[in-house]
Protein backbone atom coordinates (compact mmCIF):
# COMPACT_ATOMS: atom_id res chain seq x y z
CA UNK A 1 0.00 0.00 0.00
CA UNK A 2 1.39 3.43 -0.71
CA UNK A 3 2.03 6.07 1.90
CA UNK A 4 -1.02 8.09 0.89
CA UNK A 5 -3.44 5.02 1.05
CA UNK A 6 -1.97 4.06 4.46
CA UNK A 7 -2.74 7.00 5.63
CA UNK A 8 -5.90 7.29 4.54
CA UNK A 9 -6.57 4.03 5.62
CA UNK A 10 -6.30 5.53 8.98
CA UNK A 11 -7.58 8.63 8.95
CA UNK A 12 -10.72 6.55 7.91
CA UNK A 13 -10.48 4.35 11.33
CA UNK A 14 -9.08 7.24 13.54
CA UNK A 15 -10.61 10.89 12.19
CA UNK A 16 -13.70 11.09 13.82
CA UNK A 17 -13.07 9.89 17.03
CA UNK A 18 -9.46 12.06 17.25
CA UNK A 19 -11.72 14.93 16.25
CA UNK A 20 -14.08 14.18 19.06
CA UNK A 21 -11.24 13.41 21.55
CA UNK A 22 -9.93 16.86 20.74
CA UNK A 23 -13.41 18.51 21.17
CA UNK A 24 -14.05 16.94 24.58
CA UNK A 25 -10.74 18.55 25.64
CA UNK A 26 -10.81 21.94 23.97
CA UNK A 27 -14.90 22.79 23.93
CA UNK A 28 -14.40 23.98 20.27
CA UNK A 29 -15.49 22.05 17.67
CA UNK A 30 -13.49 23.92 15.02
CA UNK A 31 -10.14 24.60 16.60
CA UNK A 32 -10.38 20.49 17.22
CA UNK A 33 -10.98 20.37 13.62
CA UNK A 34 -8.22 21.98 12.39
CA UNK A 35 -5.77 20.53 15.10
CA UNK A 36 -6.98 17.04 13.91
CA UNK A 37 -6.32 18.14 10.06
CA UNK A 38 -3.10 19.09 10.99
CA UNK A 39 -2.05 16.39 12.60
CA UNK A 40 -3.03 13.89 9.40
CA UNK A 41 -1.54 17.13 7.16
CA UNK A 42 1.93 16.14 8.89
CA UNK A 43 1.26 12.15 8.74
CA UNK A 44 0.32 12.54 5.17
CA UNK A 45 3.94 14.76 4.52
CA UNK A 46 5.81 12.76 6.80
CA UNK A 47 6.38 10.32 3.44
CA UNK A 48 6.38 7.06 6.21
CA UNK A 49 4.45 5.76 8.71
CA UNK A 50 5.56 6.03 12.39
CA UNK A 51 6.25 2.85 14.31
CA UNK A 52 2.85 4.07 16.14
CA UNK A 53 0.78 5.43 14.05
CA UNK A 54 -2.16 6.11 16.12
CA UNK A 55 -0.38 6.82 19.37
CA UNK A 56 1.47 9.14 17.08
CA UNK A 57 -1.67 11.11 15.93
CA UNK A 58 -2.53 11.70 19.48
CA UNK A 59 0.94 12.78 20.94
CA UNK A 60 1.13 15.62 17.93
CA UNK A 61 -2.70 16.18 17.95
CA UNK A 62 -2.19 16.23 21.90
CA UNK A 63 0.79 18.98 21.62
CA UNK A 64 -0.40 20.89 18.61
CA UNK A 65 -3.24 21.70 21.39
CA UNK A 66 -0.66 22.52 23.87
CA UNK A 67 0.59 25.15 21.51
CA UNK A 68 -2.59 26.60 20.84
CA UNK A 69 -3.42 27.18 24.32
CA UNK A 70 0.23 28.44 25.27
CA UNK A 71 -0.16 30.94 22.51
CA UNK A 72 -3.59 31.97 23.78
CA UNK A 73 -2.33 32.38 26.84
CA UNK A 74 0.42 34.58 25.51
CA UNK A 75 -2.19 36.31 23.63
CA UNK A 76 -4.17 36.92 26.86
CA UNK A 77 -1.33 38.66 28.87
CA UNK A 78 -0.82 40.73 26.18
CA UNK A 79 -4.42 41.95 25.43
CA UNK A 80 -4.47 42.09 28.93
CA UNK A 81 -2.20 45.28 29.35
CA UNK A 82 -4.36 47.50 26.57
CA UNK A 83 -6.71 49.20 28.38
CA UNK A 84 -10.50 47.53 28.31
CA UNK A 85 -12.24 50.09 26.42
CA UNK A 86 -11.14 49.45 23.19
CA UNK A 87 -12.79 46.08 23.38
CA UNK A 88 -16.03 45.29 22.30
CA UNK A 89 -17.28 42.27 24.31
CA UNK A 90 -19.69 39.20 23.13
CA UNK A 91 -23.36 39.59 24.53
CA UNK A 92 -24.03 37.02 27.03
CA UNK A 93 -26.34 33.98 25.98
CA UNK A 94 -29.75 33.90 27.00
CA UNK A 95 -30.74 32.78 29.92
CA UNK A 96 -31.86 29.21 29.65
CA UNK A 97 -31.30 29.48 26.41
CA UNK A 98 -29.51 26.21 26.20
CA UNK A 99 -31.41 24.37 29.19
CA UNK A 100 -30.41 21.39 31.01
CA UNK A 101 -28.26 20.43 28.13
CA UNK A 102 -26.12 23.36 28.33
CA UNK A 103 -26.17 23.00 32.44
CA UNK A 104 -24.93 19.06 32.01
CA UNK A 105 -22.24 20.12 29.68
CA UNK A 106 -20.75 22.97 31.71
CA UNK A 107 -20.58 20.75 34.74
CA UNK A 108 -18.83 18.26 33.22
CA UNK A 109 -16.36 20.84 31.60
CA UNK A 110 -15.87 22.41 34.78
CA UNK A 111 -15.12 19.10 36.02
CA UNK A 112 -13.22 18.16 33.78
CA UNK A 113 -10.73 21.15 33.71
CA UNK A 114 -10.07 20.26 37.19
CA UNK A 115 -7.94 17.88 36.54
CA UNK A 116 -4.58 18.02 35.77
CA UNK A 117 -3.56 17.82 31.41
CA UNK A 118 -2.69 14.11 31.73
CA UNK A 119 -6.03 12.80 33.50
CA UNK A 120 -8.30 15.02 31.14
CA UNK A 121 -6.42 13.36 28.50
CA UNK A 122 -6.37 9.68 29.85
CA UNK A 123 -10.16 9.83 31.15
CA UNK A 124 -11.14 11.29 27.26
CA UNK A 125 -8.52 9.15 25.43
CA UNK A 126 -9.54 5.95 26.96
CA UNK A 127 -13.33 7.07 26.67
CA UNK A 128 -12.96 6.69 22.84
CA UNK A 129 -11.69 3.07 23.03
CA UNK A 130 -7.59 3.83 22.81
CA UNK A 131 -6.09 0.90 24.53
CA UNK A 132 -3.37 1.11 27.34
CA UNK A 133 -0.49 0.51 25.13
CA UNK A 134 -1.77 3.11 22.84
CA UNK A 135 -1.95 5.29 25.74
CA UNK A 136 1.41 4.89 27.34
CA UNK A 137 3.25 5.19 24.30
CA UNK A 138 1.18 8.56 23.66
CA UNK A 139 1.30 10.01 26.88
CA UNK A 140 4.77 8.97 27.68
CA UNK A 141 3.91 6.56 30.58
CA UNK A 142 4.35 2.95 31.39
CA UNK A 143 1.97 0.74 30.08
CA UNK A 144 1.62 -1.12 33.38
CA UNK A 145 0.87 2.32 35.20
CA UNK A 146 -1.68 3.41 32.71
CA UNK A 147 -4.48 1.54 34.71
CA UNK A 148 -3.46 2.81 38.12
CA UNK A 149 -3.49 6.54 36.60
CA UNK A 150 -6.79 6.21 34.82
CA UNK A 151 -8.83 4.97 37.88
CA UNK A 152 -7.33 7.87 39.99
CA UNK A 153 -8.39 9.69 37.12
CA UNK A 154 -11.69 8.88 37.34
CA UNK A 155 -12.42 9.01 40.51
CA UNK A 156 -11.03 12.65 40.70
CA UNK A 157 -13.68 13.40 38.15
CA UNK A 158 -15.99 11.65 40.07
CA UNK A 159 -15.19 13.68 43.11
CA UNK A 160 -15.15 17.03 40.80
CA UNK A 161 -18.43 16.30 39.10
CA UNK A 162 -20.35 15.39 42.41
CA UNK A 163 -18.68 18.23 44.28
CA UNK A 164 -20.27 20.79 41.38
CA UNK A 165 -23.17 18.98 40.88
CA UNK A 166 -23.64 19.47 44.85
CA UNK A 167 -22.28 22.89 45.00
CA UNK A 168 -24.47 24.23 42.00
CA UNK B 1 -20.73 1.11 42.65
CA UNK B 2 -19.55 -1.71 39.99
CA UNK B 3 -16.92 -0.49 38.08
CA UNK B 4 -18.49 -0.95 34.88
CA UNK B 5 -21.53 1.31 36.51
CA UNK B 6 -18.99 4.28 36.41
CA UNK B 7 -17.38 3.78 33.25
CA UNK B 8 -20.76 4.03 31.96
CA UNK B 9 -21.96 7.27 33.62
CA UNK B 10 -18.17 8.99 32.48
CA UNK B 11 -18.51 7.69 29.18
CA UNK B 12 -22.06 9.41 29.34
CA UNK B 13 -20.88 12.56 31.46
CA UNK B 14 -18.11 13.03 28.77
CA UNK B 15 -20.41 12.60 25.74
CA UNK B 16 -22.49 15.74 27.00
CA UNK B 17 -19.46 17.41 25.76
CA UNK B 18 -20.23 16.91 22.54
CA UNK B 19 -21.13 19.11 20.11
CA UNK B 20 -22.50 19.13 16.41
CA UNK B 21 -18.92 19.44 14.45
CA UNK B 22 -18.19 19.82 10.38
CA UNK B 23 -16.68 16.57 10.02
CA UNK B 24 -12.86 16.83 8.04
CA UNK B 25 -12.61 15.07 4.74
CA UNK B 26 -9.91 12.83 3.25
CA UNK B 27 -9.60 15.26 0.51
CA UNK B 28 -9.08 18.65 2.70
CA UNK B 29 -6.23 16.55 3.86
CA UNK B 30 -4.38 15.30 0.75
CA UNK B 31 -5.20 19.33 -0.61
CA UNK B 32 -3.35 21.11 1.96
CA UNK B 33 -0.49 18.51 2.15
CA UNK B 34 -0.02 18.94 -1.20
CA UNK B 35 -0.50 22.75 -1.23
CA UNK B 36 2.37 22.65 1.44
CA UNK B 37 4.74 20.48 -1.01
CA UNK B 38 4.23 22.68 -3.32
CA UNK B 39 4.92 26.04 -0.65
CA UNK B 40 8.20 23.97 0.27
CA UNK B 41 9.82 23.78 -3.41
CA UNK B 42 9.31 26.95 -3.81
CA UNK B 43 12.42 28.40 -1.65
CA UNK B 44 14.35 26.11 -3.15
CA UNK B 45 13.11 26.73 -6.47
CA UNK B 46 13.99 30.52 -6.08
CA UNK B 47 17.58 29.83 -4.64
CA UNK B 48 18.10 28.06 -7.99
CA UNK B 49 16.91 30.80 -10.04
CA UNK B 50 19.30 33.13 -8.18
CA UNK B 51 22.40 30.78 -8.35
CA UNK B 52 21.19 30.59 -12.63
CA UNK B 53 20.82 34.63 -12.80
CA UNK B 54 24.29 34.87 -11.00
CA UNK B 55 26.02 32.64 -12.95
CA UNK B 56 24.25 34.22 -16.34
CA UNK B 57 25.42 37.41 -15.19
CA UNK B 58 28.96 36.13 -14.32
CA UNK B 59 29.58 34.80 -17.48
CA UNK B 60 28.25 37.84 -19.25
CA UNK B 61 30.93 39.89 -17.18
CA UNK B 62 33.44 37.78 -18.12
CA UNK B 63 32.90 38.47 -21.56
CA UNK B 64 32.82 34.53 -22.33
CA UNK B 65 36.04 34.21 -21.32
CA UNK B 66 37.43 30.63 -20.24
CA UNK B 67 36.17 29.06 -17.64
CA UNK B 68 38.55 29.20 -14.71
CA UNK B 69 38.50 33.15 -15.50
CA UNK B 70 34.42 32.80 -15.45
CA UNK B 71 35.05 31.40 -12.05
CA UNK B 72 36.44 34.12 -10.74
CA UNK B 73 34.15 36.75 -11.94
CA UNK B 74 31.31 34.55 -10.22
CA UNK B 75 33.41 34.72 -7.07
CA UNK B 76 34.09 38.35 -7.94
CA UNK B 77 30.53 39.39 -8.35
CA UNK B 78 29.16 37.47 -5.64
CA UNK B 79 31.46 39.87 -3.21
CA UNK B 80 33.14 37.12 -1.76
CA UNK B 81 36.50 35.17 -1.60
CA UNK B 82 36.55 31.92 -4.07
CA UNK B 83 37.99 29.42 -1.15
CA UNK B 84 40.89 28.43 -3.24
CA UNK B 85 42.47 29.73 -5.88
CA UNK B 86 41.39 28.26 -9.57
CA UNK B 87 45.46 28.08 -9.68
CA UNK B 88 46.94 24.82 -8.97
CA UNK B 89 50.16 26.97 -8.13
CA UNK B 90 48.79 29.38 -5.36
CA UNK B 91 50.53 33.12 -4.57
CA UNK B 92 51.86 32.29 -1.30
CA UNK B 93 52.19 36.30 -0.28
CA UNK B 94 50.31 39.38 0.06
CA UNK B 95 50.65 41.78 -2.51
CA UNK B 96 53.60 43.90 -1.19
CA UNK B 97 55.61 40.49 -1.19
CA UNK B 98 56.11 37.81 -3.74
CA UNK B 99 55.82 34.27 -3.42
CA UNK B 100 54.42 30.66 -5.04
CA UNK B 101 53.13 27.20 -3.26
CA UNK B 102 53.65 24.41 -5.69
CA UNK B 103 52.60 20.55 -4.90
CA UNK B 104 55.63 18.42 -5.07
CA UNK B 105 55.50 14.45 -6.31
CA UNK B 106 59.39 13.80 -7.87
CA UNK B 107 62.05 15.38 -8.88
CA UNK B 108 61.98 19.30 -8.98
CA UNK B 109 64.36 21.69 -9.73
CA UNK B 110 64.23 25.22 -8.35
CA UNK B 111 66.82 27.33 -10.71
CA UNK B 112 67.19 31.17 -9.74
CA UNK B 113 67.68 33.16 -13.01
CA UNK B 114 69.72 36.91 -12.94
CA UNK B 115 70.23 36.99 -8.75
CA UNK B 116 72.20 40.15 -7.65
CA UNK B 117 75.64 39.37 -5.68
CA UNK B 118 73.97 39.68 -2.22
CA UNK B 119 70.54 37.37 -2.98
CA UNK B 120 70.37 34.26 -0.35
CA UNK B 121 67.77 31.60 0.88
CA UNK B 122 67.01 30.11 3.99
CA UNK B 123 65.57 27.02 3.42
CA UNK B 124 63.29 24.97 5.97
CA UNK B 125 62.43 21.27 5.69
CA UNK B 126 58.79 21.46 6.90
CA UNK B 127 55.84 18.98 6.61
CA UNK B 128 53.26 18.82 3.99
CA UNK B 129 53.09 18.72 0.29
CA UNK B 130 53.85 21.52 -1.54
CA UNK B 131 56.53 23.47 -1.81
CA UNK B 132 56.55 27.29 -1.03
CA UNK B 133 59.00 30.04 -1.77
CA UNK B 134 58.44 33.55 -0.39
CA UNK B 135 60.14 36.94 -1.03
CA UNK B 136 59.64 40.62 0.32
CA UNK B 137 60.86 41.79 -2.83
CA UNK B 138 57.55 42.49 -5.51
CA UNK B 139 59.26 42.49 -7.93
CA UNK B 140 60.51 38.34 -8.09
CA UNK B 141 58.80 36.60 -10.66
CA UNK B 142 58.15 32.91 -10.58
CA UNK B 143 57.68 30.65 -13.50
CA UNK B 144 56.34 27.13 -12.54
CA UNK B 145 56.69 23.70 -14.60
CA UNK B 146 55.99 20.48 -14.24
CA UNK B 147 59.00 19.75 -12.37
CA UNK B 148 60.80 23.24 -12.03
CA UNK B 149 60.52 26.44 -10.73
CA UNK B 150 61.92 29.26 -12.37
CA UNK B 151 62.53 32.54 -10.22
CA UNK B 152 63.67 35.39 -11.88
CA UNK B 153 64.70 38.19 -8.87
CA UNK B 154 65.64 40.65 -12.14
CA UNK B 155 69.15 41.72 -10.24
CA UNK B 156 67.52 42.32 -7.34
CA UNK B 157 69.77 41.21 -3.54
CA UNK B 158 66.65 39.74 -2.60
CA UNK B 159 66.21 37.52 0.31
CA UNK B 160 63.91 34.35 -0.19
CA UNK B 161 62.49 31.89 2.42
CA UNK B 162 61.95 28.39 0.66
CA UNK B 163 59.25 25.68 2.82
CA UNK B 164 60.32 22.30 1.15
CA UNK B 165 57.97 19.05 1.97
CA UNK B 166 59.85 16.57 4.08
CA UNK B 167 57.95 14.51 1.46
CA UNK B 168 59.77 15.46 -1.46
CA UNK B 169 62.06 12.99 -2.67
CA UNK B 170 64.04 14.57 -4.52
CA UNK B 171 64.86 18.59 -4.69
CA UNK B 172 67.45 20.88 -6.13
CA UNK B 173 68.17 24.73 -6.16
CA UNK B 174 70.16 25.78 -8.64
CA UNK B 175 71.94 29.50 -9.33
CA UNK B 176 72.58 30.37 -13.10
CA UNK B 177 72.96 25.92 -13.60
CA UNK B 178 74.94 25.45 -10.44
CA UNK B 179 73.33 23.27 -7.75
CA UNK B 180 73.75 25.21 -4.09
CA UNK B 181 71.59 22.81 -2.35
CA UNK B 182 70.05 18.95 -2.73
CA UNK B 183 67.47 17.23 -0.64
CA UNK B 184 67.33 13.07 -1.45
CA UNK B 185 65.31 11.43 0.66
CA UNK B 186 65.57 12.64 4.00
CA UNK B 187 69.01 13.95 3.37
CA UNK B 188 70.40 17.04 2.71
CA UNK B 189 74.02 17.62 0.79
CA UNK B 190 75.98 20.90 -0.20
CA UNK B 191 74.04 23.18 2.56
CA UNK B 192 75.22 23.71 6.29
CA UNK B 193 72.41 23.33 8.83
CA UNK B 194 72.12 26.54 11.12
CA UNK B 195 71.31 26.56 14.71
CA UNK B 196 67.75 27.05 14.22
CA UNK B 197 67.74 23.79 11.95
CA UNK B 198 67.40 25.91 8.26
CA UNK B 199 69.60 25.68 5.38
CA UNK B 200 71.37 29.19 4.25
CA UNK B 201 72.15 28.99 0.76
CA UNK B 202 73.88 31.88 -0.84
CA UNK B 203 72.40 32.91 -4.07
CA UNK B 204 75.03 34.81 -6.13
CA UNK B 205 75.84 34.07 -9.11
CA UNK B 206 79.39 32.26 -9.66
Amino acid sequence: MSHAGAVHALFEEHAQRLQRVMQRLSGEPELARDLIQEAFVRLYRRGSLPDRPEAWLISVALNLFRNERAGRSRRKRILAAVPEERFVSAPPPAPGAEGLEHDERARVRRALEQLPERDQQLLVLSAEGYRYRELATALRLHEASVGVFLARARASFKAMYEGSTDGS
Amino acid sequence: MAPDDDESRLLGRLSALDRPTRPLRWTEVVAEGERRRRAGWRPVAMVAAALVCVSVLGYAAAGFRPVRQLARSIAASLGAASSHDASPHAPAAPADSAGIRVPVEDRFVIAFTAPAPGASARVRITAGEQLEVSTPDPRVTFNSQPHALRIDAHGAPAGFEIRVPDQAPWIEIQVAGRTVFRKRGSGVVLATRAPDGSWPVSLAAP
